[in-house]
């Protein structure tokens, strides 16, 4: 039955989405033609470039922007919009319905990040690109090794991991904003955006006040130097990447008792 | 096509009532197979249950019989569709002089009546 | 066992208001029941709880002896009032999502049905008029070879015609071991095609009988029934 919820969001969301990041890639290709000719160079033609860089980063933020939104409203709607009443009385958990949705939701946002850094790579690469990231490996890997304490492939996993991380936590809280919303008998989408606000600023705080309190905990203030601020850093991240886990189970089970337990669908 | 049936009086009984005039008018000749109780109750839009309690009535008269593979046929029996059909007509003729005395009509008025009206012609 | 539903004390509440008080009722199979009553009885959130779409405060309500859930969901098929179906979705996309989700789903019903009534395969539902999205909605339920149907309100605001197509497809599809279920305000429409009903208001039952017992005794059809019972 997953693999079927799965398919369903998959074939509903891509209808949008897909086009969304075909029109990227042809802008992208479109715009590397553009650039290799030559012309932006070419002073008499500065007023082509400036609207094209601004035509460009518009479109790469709006499909930004656009895959956020159609995640959300897809959520919304085929959960709690009358198109509720079929998928909730399909022969499926809610564990399943759950999960299918974020997965997807993950898939999109994984396919939107990459895709930008994707087009913004082939539109900046040259011949001297290469070139660049190999002096600029080393010093990564130098970075990397002294916050995390480990490099190389292992750093870059651990990025990913940690991105992947984000990007789930995200989701996740958007999702128990808008159960949290269906609770209210009216404005539910109010309730939705305010629940949002409502947990962010909580995340911000405890945010906040943790950074400060391990800042003060692990090194004496008055005496800042880089290696105090690199030791904070070496406690921030990983307890920041478990702060998000447990995070992202709680905006799960929250949101898995709201549907399962207090739904009411108009 | 509905029947016309009154959601005033039980359902089964009138459409008892609506086969066996079919029956005796030769919409339904002797022998005619019957359709099966859901289309039946589908032409006369009645619930099928109720249509099955009707079909068993008739069964249990004799006026329809069921033969297990094939479904229900209504009887050959010619003699037990006449004395229905004379029955019926009986209790025309009765309802008739009844309305007619409530009317102030007595037997032998009514009667003459009734010749008066056919001698003018139909 | 001939019961297919059965409510024990069953209770809902909307913060203070009492939408379903303490009730007790059985649903047999093989019965086309009406369940009849004015707005805000209890109709709907009756038929939410049976979905599994609502939890109630207290008592039981189980369907072939499950609590409502996944088992419940596999054999249960239910109309909702309203168009649930994804609008931009072809009656082909519908029926492919049907076949998936639903074991019992039988998609050569469902197109024999359409085709009878000269619906095309490959439109999408945003471009159907309201009655044909109502119809074909009710194909699609009764496409299924569930043990229980629902069906609320499924010929409210749709034509004369369209009604008699809807009440002769419910009852051609009659089974023997399945239940219908219809919520409804128009009784005399379908009055005939119902073995029993249940009255129920604010959130009680006031009635349960057969609908030919009734007419037997008390002279009156369904409908003129309901309306002294429930005179306002």
């Amino acid at each position: 039955m997953l693999g079927k919820l799965f398919q369903a969001e998959w074939k509903a969301t891509s209808r949008w989405l897909l086009p969304l990041h075909l029109i990227l890639l042809v802008v992208t290709v479109m715009g590397k033609i553009l650039l290799s000719t030559g012309l932006l160079e070419n002073e008499a033609f500065v007023a082509l470039a400036i609207l094209s860089m601004t035509f460009y980063t518009i479109l790469i933020i709006a499909t930004s922007i656009i895959t956020f939104v159609i995640i959300v409203v897809r959520f919304y709607k085929s959960l709690f919009s009358d198109e509720g009443y079929l998928t909730f009385t399909l022969p499926v958990t809610t564990n399943q319905l759950l999960i299918s949705k974020i997965g997807v939701a993950f898939i999109w946002c994984l396919i939107n990040t990459v895709s930008v850094i994707l087009s913004v790579f082939i539109l900046v690469f040259n011949e001297k690109t290469m070139d660049s990231i190999a002096e600029l490996i080393p010093n990564l890997n130098n970075g990397l090794d002294k916050v995390l304490g480990f490099s190389g492939f292992g750093g870059v996993l651990f990025i990913i991991f940690y991105i992947f991380v984000c990007i789930l936590s995200a989701i996740l809280m958007f999702t128990v904003s808008i159960c949290i919303g269906q609770l209210m008998s009216k404005h539910k989408v109010l309730g939705a955006i305010l629940a949002y606000v409502g947990i962010y600023m909580i995340i911000q705080t405890i945010s906040t006040v943790g950074m400060v309190a391990i800042g003060s905990i692990t090194s004496n203030m008055s005496q800042i130097s880089n290696a105090e601020v690199l030791k904070v850093y070496q406690i921030t991240i990983p307890v920041s990447l478990v702060f998000s886990i447990i995070l992202s189970g709680i905006y799960y089970f929250i949101s898995k008792y709201i549907m399962k337990n207090k739904l009411n669908l108009d | 096509m509905s029947w016309n049936l009154n959601s005033d009086r039980p359902i089964y009984s009138q459409i008892i009532e609506h086969i066996q005039m079919d029956i005796i008018s030769g919409v339904y000749e002797p022998g005619t197979k019957l359709p099966s109780v859901r289309e039946f109750a589908s032409t006369a839009s009645v619930n099928p249950n109720t249509m099955q309690k009707a079909l068993s009535e008739l069964e249990r008269t004799g006026l329809i019989y069921s033969q297990r593979t094939s479904g229900r046929f209504i009887t050959e029996d010619i003699t037990m569709i006449n004395d229905l059909k004379n029955s019926l007509a009986a209790e025309q003729i009765n309802e008739f002089f009844k309305h007619m005395e409530q009317l102030g009509f007595k037997k032998e008025e009514t009667i003459a009546l009734l010749e008066q009206r056919i001698k003018e012609g139909k | 066992m001939n019961t297919l539903v059965e409510c024990k004390d069953l209770t809902k509440m909307y913060g203070t208001k009492t939408a379903l008080d303490h009730i007790n009722l059985t649903l047999e199979k093989g019965r086309i029941i009406g369940l009849l009553g004015p707005n805000g009885s209890g109709k709907t959130t009756l038929i939410k709880i049976i979905n599994g779409l609502l939890t109630p405060n207290s008592g039981t309500l189980t369907v072939s002896g499950m609590t409502p859930g996944v088992g419940t969901k596999k054999i249960v098929s239910y109309l909702p009032e309203r168009t649930y179906l994804n609008e931009w979705m072809k009656v082909n996309d519908i029926i492919e999502f049907f076949k998936t989700f639903y074991e019992d789903f039988n998609p050569t019903k469902a197109y024999s049905m359409l085709g009878k009534l000269g619906i095309n395969p490959t439109d999408k539902l945003k471009t159907m008029s309201k009655g044909t999205k109502e119809k074909v909605q009710l194909i699609l339920v009764m496409s299924r070879k569930a043990d229980l149907y629902i069906l609320d309100e499924p010929i409210a605001g749709v034509d004369p015609a369209a009604r008699d197509y809807i009440l002769n497809t419910i009852i051609s599809n009659y089974d023997e071991e399945a239940t219908i279920l219809l919520s409804t305000h128009l009784i005399s429409d379908i009055e005939n095609i119902l073995d029993e009903v249940v009255f129920i208001q604010n959130g009680h039952i006031r009635l349960t009988s057969s609908v030919e017992d009734l007419r037997e005794k008390q002279g009156k059809s369904i409908d003129s029934i309901f309306r002294e019972v429930f005179k306002c």
